[in-house]
């Protein structure tokens, strides 16, 4: 997504959410907490519920920043912008980095199996301005559903196609209020 | 592949996808157009476009005008000049040496290859067909959810729409470039195919023949062979096509 598509984007979104706030006004659940925020159940009063997703406009920034991290080999602003519990997901099932759980990313090394992925930062590098856009939590691509479990409330999934000569990725970001909590990815064979 | 009924509400979606592409929207709507129009009555019309939009997402809109089919009007004056030249320059030299090595038989070239032919090549390749099937079957659960998808389709709804289409595996992949998309569409490449002189085929364009003739043949190493010392670079890898080569990256 562009920057001129994601404004966009971000506008026809918020005229929805004026129009359709309108119409239900009084429906006090209807008010968006802040990114990371932790909701509490009004109705029951049952004590915290799940943390609200960050909104799209700046869930889009900090996927695109990581993955900036990520392209530069930067891993000391690759694990600032990340935070635990963290998942990362392979599609291939196979190596290193294909079903990592990590709990606490204290180590400098924590995603090292990702920094140190020469040929998905070789594909970065030939994608640049990256175009991530939104996904939806409960329909998600068809080849990450068996990690379902991992979107837990308070994430956003977001979605970039990575084209590169040698190789190419899908991935499916998971962006929290406090940074990036996961990865699946799938190394793609497209035509051409 | 039987022909599903159609989805009023999957189509809103595509249409709203196709529009949404910005520079090349027109371009894109023609092909899906045309998809519609040329399918026969066993295709299901509406996940070939479905599955032909995915690859327009993916590529998006820089590289799909690129890559773009000429028209009519376009290629008359472009076959003959720039890199369409310097490739059937390269090819007739590749043909030459073939012949030469390889008594009793030449190779036919691919001619230039037009989004009408690019669309009745996407309709009637059995691996699409498979793949667009699979990809409508799993969207049409997905769009029948209103929370998600409202009809009509907002901004938000339509994002989410092609992403989650954009990020998509297909199975099988499609052994067809989308229409308009080819190699062949600007004379980017050019597929090989081994005639006896009496103009028989003996190795053609299927992907049924590339184990039992190409390579148990030999054609593929004799064709590799010829295109030694030109600016040909080959053959494709994704998917596999022996017969397959284009110029050198510059």
């Amino acid at each position: 997504m562009t920057r001129l598509e994601l404004a966009l984007l971000v506008a026809a979104v918020a005229a929805a959410n004026i129009f359709s706030g309108c119409a239900r006004h009084a429906d006090a659940s209807s008010a968006a907490p802040r990114p990371g925020a932790v909701s509490r159940d009004a109705g029951t009063d049952q004590g915290p519920t799940a943390p609200a997703p960050p909104d799209l406009a700046s869930a889009v920034h900090t996927a695109v920043s990581w993955l900036s991290a990520l392209r530069q080999h930067d891993r000391t602003t690759l694990l600032k912008q990340s935070s635990a519990p963290f998942v990362i997901r392979d599609e291939s099932g196979k190596g290193p980095c294909s079903n990592v759980e990590l709990t606490d990313l204290a180590k400098p090394d924590s995603l090292g199996c990702l920094a140190d992925d020469e040929i998905l930062r070789g594909v970065l590098k030939e994608n640049p301005d990256p175009d991530v856009g939104p996904l939806s939590a409960k329909h998600l691509p068809n080849w990450t559903r068996k990690w379902k479990a991992d979107v837990r409330p308070g994430l956003r999934p977001l979605g970039v196609v990575l084209l590169g000569h040698a190789a190419s990725f899908d991935l499916v970001i998971l962006v929290g209020g406090d940074g990036v909590h996961g990865v699946f990815k799938h190394a793609a064979a497209d035509r051409n | 592949m039987g022909a599903a009924p159609w989805n009023p509400k999957l189509d809103a979606y595509i249409a709203a996808g196709a529009r949404s592409i910005p520079t090349v929207s027109a371009e894109v709507r023609e092909a899906l157009d045309l998809i519609g129009k040329r399918m026969k009555p066993a295709e299901d019309g509406q996940a070939l476009q479905l599955l032909a939009l995915r690859r327009y997402l993916r590529l998006g809109p820089k590289r799909v005008q690129a890559q773009w089919s000429w028209s009519a009007d376009q290629a008359a004056v472009l076959v003959r000049q720039g890199a369409a030249k310097v490739l059937v320059d390269e090819a007739a030299k590749v043909q030459s040496t073939f012949a030469r090595a390889n008594p009793g038989y030449v190779l036919a070239l691919s001619p230039l290859r037009s989004l009408e032919r690019q669309v009745r090549l996407w309709n009637g390749n059995s691996s699409v067909q498979r793949a667009a099937t699979d990809l409508r079957a799993r969207f049409l659960e997905d769009v029948n959810d209103p929370d998600d998808y409202p009809n009509p389709p907002t901004g938000e709804s339509i994002a989410v729409f092609n992403y989650t289409l954009r990020v998509s595996i297909v199975k099988p992949e499609p052994t067809s470039a989308a229409p308009g998309t080819s190699d062949h569409g600007q004379m980017r490449a050019v597929d090989f195919v081994v005639m006896r002189s009496s103009g028989a085929l003996v190795a053609g364009t299927k992907s049924s023949s590339i184990a039992s003739v190409w390579k148990q043949g030999g054609w593929e190493a004799k064709l590799m062979a010829a295109t030694a010392g030109t600016q040909l670079v080959g053959p494709l890898q994704h998917p596999y096509e022996p017969w397959h080569w284009r110029l050198t990256r510059a």
